[in-house]
């Protein structure tokens, strides 16, 4: 656990430690934090990069994909040299070399029922986000951050409509003493396992700073709670990407659901 | 009759109607959407018990996965 900063990280973070509620001590809580991120397509390249570049001390990529020609416009992370190469990878590599503070580690696998626990296993991550790109994984999520008792930050788009919440687990709401949070629902709560989605997102359009948007609301929200900043858990928020317009809906416990209940 | 607002619109209903009736009148799909009352989310397996009430601002959306 790092108790100090050197020289060159003073002036590297002086920017996020000026400001007076983070300091050197939110700092380091950022360089003490391992997180996970799962789905390293347009929203996990960048909330990556964001962790990574904040100083984030472990930071784990998940995703069993490779780089299309596609994924470029909104993507930034890759480029036409890493088509054909594993996401996470390549994503590994790049964010490694630029930031010497963080352990960047790879898993090129896709989360799925029969593989997530021997994945836990290994690693203990205080924070997941849900960078995914399909409702199954999302509600395998969910689904791990109930059990596994992790703050989950999750984002998501489709064409023009974006969503993003941030979850707290009752289990750790309990031992968080002091805490104006109160129990909210979870993503089953909102959105059942049954649930139909209007479209297809693979064959959907999206604009990058749209993708943009998302990744950086989940990975603001996330920085916040690690550095230990309030954060409204158990919010809804929609984003237009057309018209620019926010709109946000609590998220109530369902007394029925099934994963929090 | 009460008057309420959908997705923005103004909307006329019977009294007494539930979410669950709402979502039939309006032929939408109860699996394909969130309900929002009043900027909170009603779980679905409460649709069936929560009565709409005079000036409701209720919307309904769909999950987005992509990313
Ligand atoms: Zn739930």
């Amino acid at each position: 656990m790092k108790t100090s900063l050197n020289d060159h990280q003073y002036i590297l973070y002086s920017k996020q430690m000026l400001l007076t509620d983070v300091s050197e001590q939110g700092q380091l809580a950022l360089m003490n934090a391992e997180v996970i991120v799962v789905g390293v397509g347009g929203l996990g390249q960048l909330v990556a990069q964001y962790l990574a570049a904040s100083g984030v001390g472990q930071i784990h990529l998940i995703d069993d994909d490779k780089v299309t020609l596609s994924n470029l416009p909104r993507q930034l992370l890759f480029s036409a040299n890493d088509i054909d190469v594993n996401k996470a990878h390549v994503a590994a590599g790049k964010l490694q070399q630029r930031n010497r503070d963080s352990k960047i580690l790879a898993h090129s696998v896709r989360l799925a029922p029969e593989n997530y626990l021997q994945l836990f296993n290994a690693i203990s991550p205080q924070v997941i986000f849900d960078c995914s790109d399909n409702f199954a994984t999302r509600q395998l999520i969910n689904r791990i951050a109930v059990e596994q008792h992790l703050p989950l930050f999750s984002a998501a788009i489709s064409a023009d409509q974006g969503q993003w919440f941030a979850y707290l687990p009752e289990s750790v709401l309990t031992n968080l003493s002091a805490t104006n949070i109160k129990p909210h629902g979870c993503y089953h709560c909102v959105f059942p396992a049954d649930s139909l989605l209007s479209q297809n997102c693979s064959q959907m359009g999206v604009l990058g700073p749209a993708v943009g948007i998302m990744a950086s609301m989940q990975a603001l929200a996330g920085m916040n709670h690690i550095i230990g900043r309030q954060v409204e858990f158990g919010v809804l928020h929609r984003f237009d990407a057309k018209r620019l317009s926010w709109s946000k809906a609590t998220m109530p416990i369902d007394k029925h659901c099934c994963v929090c209940r | 009759m009460i008057t309420i607002h959908i997705n923005g619109e103004l909307q006329q209903l019977a009294d007494n109607q539930t979410l669950a009736e709402l979502l039939v009148c309006k032929q939408v799909a109860p699996q394909s959407v969130a309900v929002v009352v009043n900027q909170a989310i009603i779980p679905r397996s409460e649709w069936s018990q929560y009565q709409c009430q005079a000036d409701d601002q209720i919307e309904f959306f769909s999950a987005v996965a992509g990313g």
